[in-house]
């Protein structure tokens, strides 16, 4: 193995070294940041021209919208996802990626992105008279409390960044360490709850409510916990390509990317069983109106991105992640976690087109299934585009702060030690709770 | 988490042996008052086989009842295990050491009660027994894999063997502990049951092994276990059964109802054996913390069942949710069961001060598996009531027999009579993981605060 | 099976009969109100209209013999299965009574044992012994008569020919005074239940869950009679 875990006396000792060069300014400064932010800048400009003839044209098909739909959900599940990695560290208390959060937060940014095109499609949507829904005669619904939820968790999103970062940002007092320690718990308590929210408005209102017959009360459920696996895994992805890029292996030790490793496996299994229960109830029932459900969503026109999704976010990352030397590495995680992200990008796929693809005001019962809907230019603009202004939004901050949290360092250096016991070494971990 | 003075071996072999090696009077007492409730049941039992099903309150819509939610709850109790050894030995959390052992045990009684449930309910248990299983090759005589409950006792029948592997190699380092303190007959038998274990470098590595690797190899099981228990239900394509939330929705009310278990189980061990010192408030704190999140997420599901059962506005399934929020007796249990399950423990638990004493952990863990019981009962009658598509028959009230109270209660003494006897024979309290957690433990000073610590294997 | 709804008088010849052809166990008002009684074939009775404009529609319901059935894959002994012409079949002595097929019969058509089954003297003997009395804790059903039916194809069999038309039919058929049952071959498109099931009237109960019954319905023909 070319890269060891420097044990934590080593990095203490060039915790000096390390200051120095996370605070200097970021690897990808000059040139190369130059471009790699002209590029993602000019895919953003175009998903925002496409996205801006879309809405000035007609109102139908519905179809147009599918793949935009698909690009909204792929933000809230990698870049609104990332941010639980930190939160699941911060509520647990532990340390065990205490390297990884600061990108993680930082990604939260693509709110800024998602609440927008959200807002956008809800305006898309068919009156909901016409179609299942929890809304009854509540005025303002659906748009409103919709709009209202993703807004906040937005917002939710930047408070979390603008609270974590501001240690790094301006010199701390006793008052600012006691709202953080206060705050970070709790508003990340709050960004769960938010995103959970969220996802299951997502799910009923932009996907089931226009499938007749689809009404499975799994699906934001699984939605969610695929959120936190394509969430994790954006983490690790920008994470190992940061570290490389900015060159800061020594504060982004391997051992980060072992534990967030163990968990993206588990989460992919967790992929796997959620999807699984919904198939199978489904199958076994041999009711008419679900075994067409199925042909729409998995067996049909959208077979091959079904496919795909299954292939990348279970079959691959799962042969990658079982092999422990595989784990414990950057490379490993990094694959795994590059072909969950392709994965969830087929998955919204092939939830979300087929819904949109179903014409006019929604029926009973589902008759038809109607073909498979091609991306066109300006859907794969906007599929690229979307994700990329995230991304833009996420590398100008790190021009801003450092790419590892490091009043999260300093404190990690502070509670573990190593020390010499019989004839070997443990880690002492202080636990100050 | 460490919040009195460190204990010396001898005391902690003390204390945890005692009852192992001397039987005081309250267990006899109790040895034979749940022995009677047990023999209650097996005699109510003995009338149902010979007087027919007619004894229960089952009506020609409503075919499962009281039986089949107590297996589902007993069941439930049984994740308990897996959640507090398996999972929190990955996890490294240290405050599991005390109180693992209680918890496997209380799994595999749960899962034998619960085994014992799909045998009973049925109409002719003397052939149930051995019909699930595929021993007549000769006359190619075969049970269905088709049917989900096939994949019942597969499942089972793997946790149970898994769990009891998971407990035999935790037990052994204590059992070897017995035998070098006792004498005679007993000592025979713990030589036997240690396997001639030693306390060797080899011996304690392969040890740990084993318990991890078990650890890790039951994980999928727990996940999977309650989910084909679940998957009982949403095969059939009964309005209210045919979800397909019920896998994670069962899981999660497992764990909640388990943890909620393990804690009633803690606390009378603690009372019972006078173990202090060993299942402190800060382990009830800790186990509280964990209970908030799991019982939100109970809640979640719950609710997701609710909001998409009426989202699809189709007749059936709205139907049976006016049984269940508007027609007693069933609304009455649904209120007790929102209200014990999750309204009145769950803001205890937001509390250190609550979730630190003894009494009020046990009280609520005791009202968490009431209303998992209440919940499990309305999962299985509710939409077999309703089961009326021709309106000619009316919508049927069911109401439990006695004998289905009595075999109840008497699922309840078993598990207790289980615990019971294993408390007498063998440590509740791992004598060899307390004693690592002593070893273990360590103090840092960081600035001018002393803090306690933990000594880990280094990470390579 | 065909079962023309607009012939049906409610006049339950068929739950007689069928319940006299297999000894299926008698029941008393008691068993009605537990909602425990045993009616292979049901017919069920609903009122429409006010009084003095009461009208009584009539339904017998019985098992369906679904293709589709949800009360076959669910067996964990394999006491049902679907035999090769078409039937629904139930083996007693296999099954042990986990019910869960009952709960899969969307039309409450399976039957649960919960007691022992007993005639009064002299009814014992009026038992038919073609045909199984069935202990405690087992499920039952309709069979469409099966023992007639294999009757029937062992005489054809003997004979060197097939079953024709009209040769068999179950209990509920022979004992209908208005030939509001029909039994027969629906593979044979010369059959009375090919031809009646080809009629524009022609329906299937809870035919949405995708089960595909063997019986069809037959609408009843509403006349609007002018009241002077």
């Amino acid at each position: 193995m070319s890269e060891v875990l420097g044990p934590v006396a080593r990095r203490r000792a060039h915790q000096a070294e390390i200051e120095a060069l996370l605070t200097r300014p970021r690897g990808l400064a000059g040139p190369a940041f130059g471009a790699a932010a002209g590029v993602l800048g000019l895919l953003a400009l175009a998903a925002g021209v496409n996205l801006g003839m879309l809405a000035l044209g007609s109102a139908e098909p519905r179809a147009k919208w599918g793949y935009t739909a698909s690009a909204v959900a792929f933000l809230l599940q990698t870049f609104q996802g990332a941010p639980l990695l930190a939160l699941t560290a911060r509520l647990t208390k532990s340390l065990w990626a205490a390297s990884l959060n600061r990108i993680a937060e930082l990604m939260a940014l693509g709110g800024l992105i998602t609440a927008p095109v959200f807002v956008l499609l809800l305006f898309q949507l068919p009156d909901w008279h016409t179609r299942p829904s929890i809304w009854f005669d509540w005025p303002g619904a659906p748009q409103g409390y919709d709009a209202a939820a993703i807004l906040m968790l937005a917002l939710a999103g930047l408070s979390l960044v603008e609270l974590t970062t501001r240690p790094d940002r301006r010199s701390a007092n006793p008052k600012h360490w006691a709202l953080l320690d206060a705050g970070a718990g709790t508003l990340g308590a709050i960004y769960a709850l938010l995103y959970v929210y969220v996802q299951v408005l997502l799910m009923g209102d932009l996907a089931m409510s226009l499938v007749p017959g689809w009404h499975s009360a799994i699906v934001p459920a699984s939605h969610a916990i695929q959120g936190l696996q394509a969430g994790f895994a954006s983490v690790v992805l920008a994470a190992a390509l940061t570290r490389r890029l900015g060159r800061v292996q020594h504060a982004m030790p391997l051992d980060a990317f072992w534990s967030a490793s163990k968990l993206l496996l588990a989460l992919t299994l967790l992929f796997f069983y959620l999807f699984w229960a919904e198939f199978l109830t489904y199958w076994y029932g041999r009711r008419p109106d679900e075994q067409t459900l199925l042909t729409l969503l998995m067996f049909g026109p959208y077979a091959v991105p079904f496919a795909l999704s299954l292939l990348l976010n279970f079959a691959a990352p799962f042969a990658l992640l079982i092999w422990n030397r595989v784990r414990r590495s950057v490379a490993g995680p990094m694959a795994a976690a590059a072909s969950i992200v392709l994965g969830s990008l087929f998955e919204q796929i092939r939830l979300f087109v087929p819904a949109w693809s179903l014409a006019g005001p929604v029926r009973k019962e589902l008759e038809a299934i109607p073909p498979a809907v091609f991306p066109a230019l300006p859907d794969v603009l906007i599929l690229i585009g979307l994700p990329a202004a995230a991304a833009l939004l996420t590398i100008c901050a790190l021009r801003a702060v450092a790419p590892v949290s490091i009043w999260e360092y300093k404190s990690e250096l502070l509670l573990k030690a190593d020390e010499p016991y019989l004839r070997a070494e443990v880690t002492v971990l202080a636990k100050p709770s | 988490m460490q919040e009195r003075a460190a204990l010396s071996p001898a005391q902690i072999n003390g204390d945890l042996l005692h009852f192992a090696l001397k039987t005081p009077r309250q267990f006899w007492i109790a040895l034979g008052v749940l022995g009677a409730i047990v023999l209650a049941g097996v005699v109510s039992e003995g009338f149902i086989v010979v007087l027919g099903l007619q004894l229960l309150g089952l009506t020609n819509t409503v075919y499962w009842s009281v039986f089949i939610a107590n297996f589902v709850f007993w069941v439930g109790i049984s994740h308990a295990g897996v959640m507090i050894s398996a999972i929190l030995r990955l996890v490294y959390a240290e405050w599991r050491r005390p109180i693992t052992r209680c918890a496997e045990v209380l799994t595999i009684f749960a899962l034998a009660t619960a085994g014992l449930f799909p045998l009973i309910h049925t109409g002719r248990v003397w052939r149930t027994i051995y019909w699930v299983f595929p021993y007549d090759f000769t006359r190619n005589v075969w049970p269905d894999v088709r049917s989900a409950l096939i994949w019942d006792p597969s499942a089972i029948v793997t946790y149970l063997i898994g769990t009891i592997l998971f407990v035999y190699s935790d037990l052994l380092p204590d059992l070897a502990n017995a035998r070098d303190r006792s004498a005679g007959f007993r000592r025979r038998v713990y030589a036997v049951l240690s396997l001639g274990f030693r306390g060797t470098v080899r011996q304690w590595r392969l040890q740990t092994i084993a318990g991890i690797l078990l650890a890790s190899l039951i994980l999928p099981v727990f996940v999977s276990v309650h989910s084909i228990v679940s998957w009982d239900f949403s095969m059939a394509i009964l309005p209210g059964w045919h979800s397909t939330i019920f896998a994670p929705y069962f899981v999660i009310g497992a764990i909640h109802s388990g943890v909620a278990g393990v804690v009633t189980v803690m606390v009378l061990v603690r009372r019972f054996l006078r173990l202090e010192d060993y299942i402190r408030p800060e382990h009830f704190d800790a186990v509280g913390r964990l209970q908030v999140v799991v019982a939100a997420s109970w809640l979640f599901f719950f609710l997701m069942d609710f909001y998409f059962g009426i989202f699809s506005r189709e007749a059936a399934e709205i139907e049976v949710w006016n049984l269940r929020l508007f027609t007693p007796p069933y609304s009455a249990l649904l209120l007790v069961m929102i209200i014990t399950g999750y309204l009145i423990p769950v803001p205890l638990w937001l509390f250190r001060r609550c979730r630190r004493s003894v009494r009020i952990m046990f009280w609520t863990s005791l009202a968490v598996n009431v209303a998992l019981w209440i919940e499990r009962y309305m999962l299985v009658i509710t939409p077999l009531s309703y089961k009326e598509p021709f309106t000619f028959t009316w919508v049927t009230a069911y109401k439990p027999q006695p004998v289905e109270y009595i075999i109840t209660a008497a699922a309840v003494a078993l598990v207790l009579l289980g615990l019971l006897v294993f408390a007498k024979l063998f440590p509740i309290v791992p004598v060899w993981a307390v004693k690592e957690g002593q070893v273990l433990r360590r103090e840092v000073r960081i600035g001018r605060v002393t803090v306690p610590a933990v000594a880990r294997e280094k990470k390579y | 099976m065909v079962v023309d709804v607009d012939r049906c008088t409610g006049c339950q010849a068929c739950v007689v009969a069928c319940q006299a052809e297999n000894n299926v166990a008698l029941n008393e008002e008691q068993r009605f109100l537990e909602h425990r009684a045993k009616e292979w074939i049901r017919v069920e009775r609903y009122w429409e209209g006010e009084f003095p404009n009461v009208k009584a529609r009539f339904l017998p319901v019985l098992c369906q013999h679904c293709d589709n059935a949800p009360c076959e894959p669910v067996c964990p002994v394999y006491a049902i299965y679907h035999s090769a012409d078409g039937l629904n079949v139930q083996v007693y002595n296999r099954c042990v009574g986990t019910r869960y097929c009952g709960n899969g019969c969307q039309w409450n058509v399976r039957f649960f044992n919960f007691w022992d089954p007993s005639w009064p003297e002299p009814l014992n003997w009026q038992l038919n012994p073609d045909v199984t009395v069935r202990s405690k804790g087992l499920i039952e059903k309709c069979t469409f008569c099966i023992q007639r039916i294999n009757r029937a194809k062992r005489t054809a069999a003997q004979a060197g020919r097939t079953v024709s038309d009209g040769e068999l039919q179950p209990a509920c058929a022979q004992a209908c005074p208005t030939n509001a049952l029909v039994f027969g071959n629906r593979k044979d498109p010369n059959s009375r239940v090919s031809t009646l099931s080809a009629s524009p009237r022609r329906y299937r109960l809870l035919e949405e869950l995708g089960t595909e019954p063997s019986v069809v319905y037959l609408k009843r023909v509403e006349v609007d009679v002018e009241q002077e």
